[in-house]
């Protein structure tokens, strides 16, 4: 695979200098390659194979039965209350984590020890792992939790934040966006940082308004990062579980179970290893597709600012 | 030895246990391995998958599923004249041994309760139960005590299936193999929980509540009845100053003639086949269910039952034993998703729990049961 | 996870980029003078009551994210009637080590080991993987047929592919390996999931490096491999500073990896699945919970806090290269 490092043009040569000058180059990618294959390509075409099958994880014998774990990825009521309960979560945490992100960013983008210090206080949770910011929260919103503890002192009765299926469900949401608009909003600073000075300058001297100068010259020149950060977003909450695991683990009644949930339960939980495989398969392609889909059409958005 | 942890069986008491046994047998070390949160029945499917099966498992009865894991201890006189040995059996083979009897259609009450609402005798129908689940209200008590996670169903469970067993004993096979809808017997039970619900008798922020929350709240009086199985008579036994707690079997609909009563096996133990000392891990069980000792430790512990392993009970313990005196071997039923030959499809337990959990969250009974009819379909696909 | 890890900057095309790793994303560093950055040293003109409003949102905003912090802190020290009745105060009367001291001494979780086997980890995933990843992005800067863009497309394939989708088959991969359970297979699987992004990323900025300085070092055979460890590896110190952020933050917090491929037979638990364990089903014990959580996020935290200068930058760097 791997050919030759900076050759200089040869015509001809022999087998064995051809080899010897290939040689570095395999050692140097070779064990890349071999591990990516082993935990990446293998696994994915196991994957598809396994999809394909009845298997339980751990009996000698299977049978393959086609597309029907397929089949029932579309047709089982809690697969598909899982799937849209996801694309939920998506859609509107991809809009408030990169909505709350850019309006924090715009206010603090200034230098100075104040601006520091929130883009810290904004930024912290996302170092923390999802798991313990979900016990976090499932330990501020339970019933007798610390926020129901404040409300219970000014006489507002007890909110079920985690045990209503419409308030869990945004429980899951804001938990996320407070973990982690913080990310989006330090990669728009950043894009933000990065326009010409002279460009506000200019703008000013038209006369342009401080909202009309960010609709017109840094909204535009981040156009790239918002691309960046839109498709983070939703590719990485596609596949959100363990918030969820930590914060309600899929309920009050299974209503915030996600795919990955979903998959994990599915395969080990209940021993149906093909089912959670063929959901597996689908989760990947709607990722890559729904990743792609973004990156290219917020390309031609991106075109447009620079023209 | 994988086994279940519980606030009953703490790793102390597993290690306690099985002292003995090491001690009379100096070649063999018990290692016992707690699955953590997650829990053997979740755990062991992917131990299995991963390779890193336990020599042997407590807690988790055979299925048809999993039994050509199992080693056959058919062979075995302590395993085939386990209790419940028949009933688990799977194509005339018995896979585990168990050591005693674990109730699962019962209501505990707290009897103070009781007598402020003017109640004088327990219920024995669904229909006494309802009205006395008012009475309750009224005297201002928090009529059940239910709670989120695995246990929400329980309730839903204990209130169903002493009439639906009664009524039709092929069930478990007949839903299947698609023969019965779950509407159509499950139907008057879904009916009454949702109006249990809509009447406030089951509270709606039961949900967040957690297992060892809701059975602390019972046992200091805080509620009036508690679904659960008669492990909790274990935990009983063991509290500091409980309130003064009674039970009574859970009753059926009017008309049914003997309720069926939910059982299971009181901590089966298996071997897997994959056990490279299959010997030695017989000889453990053998002592786990014959011991005298041994039994009657985890016996107490867990509040269960078997003949001829008496150890000493607190009256809510004795009161058990008279319901299991009371009831005749055929009326034991499987809850849940069942066991030996009489089994539901994989899930039933997550999916009647995940509804149950709808139906307090204000889901109308009509939904629930057209969704567990869906279910089913889609599992029996 | 629930963020959108950093992991995934195949939204952008692969090109060449500023080495640096500060966040600028546009300039170009090579040695051109930089454009001035936007202070908005504009303040003075912004009307005072918008600035009061513009302060009253941010305080609230830190208020909301300070307050589970705090309520954290505070209840570490507490017992569990006192948490309930008034989470938000704490009074001299009922304060308590003993609550901190159990968790720090739980026989479910122990803190102090589960911090040294995941900075273990940590460190080995990093060696690991930047030692697999600097050759053979090294390979693909400087290769020129299509084979090199096929490797390179490879694995920048794996930017799209979910971690949890792949781990299940990846059990059964550890198992034939016989690596599964042990900290081998866990290093191994950590390891292969940091590849995508540090190569993509490497080979960037090598793009960026010239040639004539591999050219110089190099003679042939053994030789190219020596010169590029001593040569052209040091050169690359602000991108290996920025993927050892990126990656120690997500193995650092990786939960459902370490519980699926460390299973408890093993024994060994990380921080993440040590609090599960610990945490899990018991929830409401809010004596056991919020020590616990304390106990797991603090270090963290302190560290982050010094060292943010540092992390953000290596961030912005690693999510926008490109």
């Amino acid at each position: 695979m791997a050919s030759t490092l900076a050759v200089a043009p040869a015509r001809r040569r022999p087998a064995a200098r051809v080899w010897r000058e290939r040689l570095p180059g395999i050692v140097m990618g070779g064990p890349a390659v071999l591990v990516f294959l082993a935990m990446f390509i293998v696994p994915m075409i196991l994957a598809f194979v396994l999809s394909l099958t009845d298997w339980n994880g751990f009996s000698l014998s299977f049978t393959f039965i086609g597309l029907d774990n397929y089949a029932e990825a579309f047709r089982n009521p809690r697969t598909v209350d899982a799937a849209v309960f996801t694309a939920v979560v998506a859609f509107f945490g991809t809009i408030l984590c990169n909505g709350v992100g850019l309006a924090l960013a715009a206010l603090i983008s200034g230098s100075g020890r104040a601006n520091t210090l929130m883009r810290t206080i904004f930024f912290y949770p996302y170092i923390i792992s999802s798991l313990i910011i979900g016990f976090l929260w499932s330990a501020m919103l339970a019933p007798e939790g610390a926020v129901n503890g404040v409300l219970a002192h000014v006489g507002i009765p007890a909110v079920p934040f985690l045990t209503e299926v419409g308030f869990a469900k945004a429980s899951v949401i804001l938990t996320i966006v407070w973990s982690s608009f913080g990310f989006n909003m330090i990669l728009f600073l950043a894009g933000m940082k990065s326009v010409p000075l002279e460009y506000y300058e200019a703008a000013t001297i038209d006369g342009a308004s401080r909202w009309q100068q960010f609709r017109s010259v840094t909204m535009p020149l981040i156009a790239p990062v918002f691309t960046v950060n839109l498709v983070l977003t939703l590719v990485g909450l596609l596949k959100v579980y363990d918030v969820v695991l930590a914060l309600t683990d899929g309920g009050p009644a299974g209503s915030t179970q996600t795919i990955v949930y979903q998959i994990l339960k599915n395969s080990f939980g209940q021993s149906e290893l093909g089912f959670g495989a063929a959901q597996s398969v689908i989760l990947l392609v709607v990722t890559a597709v729904l990743g792609l889909a973004v990156t290219f059409a917020r390309r031609g958005a991106e075109k447009k600012v620079a023209e | 030895m994988l086994v279940n942890v519980t606030p009953n069986l703490t790793e102390e008491f597993w290690n306690e246990l099985v002292k003995p046994f090491e001690d009379a047998n100096a070649g063999i070390d018990v290692v016992v391995q707690n699955p953590g949160a997650e829990g053997v029945a979740a755990a062991l499917p992917r131990l299995l998958t991963a390779g890193d099966a336990p020599d042997v498992v407590q807690s988790l009865p055979p299925t048809v599923e999993m039994a050509p894991e199992l080693v056959d201890l058919s062979g075995y006189d302590w395993a085939t004249s386990a209790p419940l040995a028949e009933q688990y059996s799977i194509e005339g083979k018995t896979y585990m041994a168990g050591i005693g009897v674990q109730l699962q259609s019962l209501w505990f009450y707290n009897k103070t309760a009781f007598e402020e609402a003017g109640i004088t005798a327990v219920p024995t129908t669904v229909e006494e139960l309802t009205d006395a689940l008012g009475k309750l209200a009224d005297a201002g008590w928090t009529p059940v005590q239910t709670g989120g996670d695995w246990m929400t169903s329980h309730s839903l469970q204990a209130l169903g299936l002493p009439t639906i067993i009664a009524e039709d004993p092929d069930w478990f096979a007949r839903m299947s193999a698609g023969e019965d809808t779950f509407s159509g017997t499950y139907g008057p039970a879904v009916e009454t929980y949702a109006e249990w619900v809509a009447e406030g008798y089951v509270p709606k922020d039961a949900l967040g509540i957690k297992y060892p929350d809701a059975e602390q709240a019972f046992l200091s009086g805080k509620s009036a009845i508690y679904p659960m199985g008669s492990w909790f008579a274990g935990t009983e036994a063991k509290a500091t100053d409980p309130a003064d707690i009674g039970v009574f079997r859970a009753p059926a609909f009017e008309g049914t003639d003997g309720p069926a009563m939910g059982a299971n096996i009181a901590s089966p133990y298996s071997i897997l086949k994959s056990s490279e000392d299959q010997d030695a891990a017989a000889k453990l069980v053998e002592f786990l269910v014959t011991d005298q000792t041994a039994v009657a430790d985890q016996l107490e512990v867990d509040g269960n039952f078997r003949d001829g392993y008496e150890y000493e009970m607190t009256d809510l313990g004795t009161e058990l034993q008279q319901i299991v005196a009371d009831t005749p071997a055929e009326a034991y039923t499987p809850t849940g998703q069942g066991y030996g030959e009489r089994t539901l499809p994989t899930g039933y337990s997550d999916e009647i729990n995940a509804q149950t959990q709808a139906l307090i969250g204000g889901t109308p009974a009509a939904d629930v049961l057209s969704a567990m009819d869906d279910w089913f379909a889609s599992s029996l696909g | 996870m629930t963020t959108a890890a950093p992991q995934h900057p195949g939204a952008t095309q692969p090109g060449p980029t500023a080495p640096g790793d500060q966040g600028a994303t546009a300039t170009r560093a090579g040695g051109r003078p930089r454009p001035r950055r936007a202070p908005r040293a504009r303040g003075a003109r912004t009307p005072l009551s918008a600035r009061v409003v513009k302060w009253t949102v941010l305080g609230l905003v830190a208020v909301v994210m300070l307050v589970p912090l705090y309520t954290m802190v505070i209840n570490a020290f507490k017992p569990q009637e006192e948490i309930i009745a008034s989470p938000l105060a704490i009074s001299p009367d009922t304060f308590s080590l003993e609550y901190l001291q159990a968790a720090l001494t739980s026989e479910k979780f122990n803190v102090v080991n589960a911090y040294g086997i995941t900075l273990l980890f940590v460190a080995l995933v990093n060696v690991f993987g930047i030692a697999l990843a600097a050759p053979v992005a090294y390979v693909i800067a400087r290769g020129r047929s299509k084979w090199h863009l096929g490797l390179l497309l490879l694995f920048v394939s794996g930017l799209f592919i979910p971690g949890q989708v792949t781990l299940i088959p990846v059990v059964f991969v550890l198992r034939v390996l016989g690596l599964i359970n042990t900290v081998p297979g866990f290093i191994l699987f950590e390891t292969a999931a940091t590849l995508p992004v540090t190569i993509f990323l490497f080979a960037a900025y090598l793009r960026t490096v010239p040639r004539d300085i591999d050219e110089a070092a190099s003679l042939d055979g053994a030789g190219k491999i020596r010169a590029f460890w001593s040569c052209l590896f040091p050169i690359m110190r602000p991108v290996v500073a920025t993927i050892v952020v990126l990656n120690s933050i997500s193995v650092w917090n990786d939960f459902v990896s370490p519980q699926i491929i460390l299973g408890p037979s093993s024994g060994i638990y990380t921080v993440t699945t040590g609090v599960y364990a610990a945490v899990g089903e018991f929830s409401t014990d809010y004596t056991t919970v919020f020590p616990t959580l304390l106990l797991a996020v603090a270090p963290a935290v302190l560290f982050f806090v010094l060292m943010q200068r540092h992390i953000i930058g290596g961030l912005v760097a690693g999510a926008t290269k490109g």
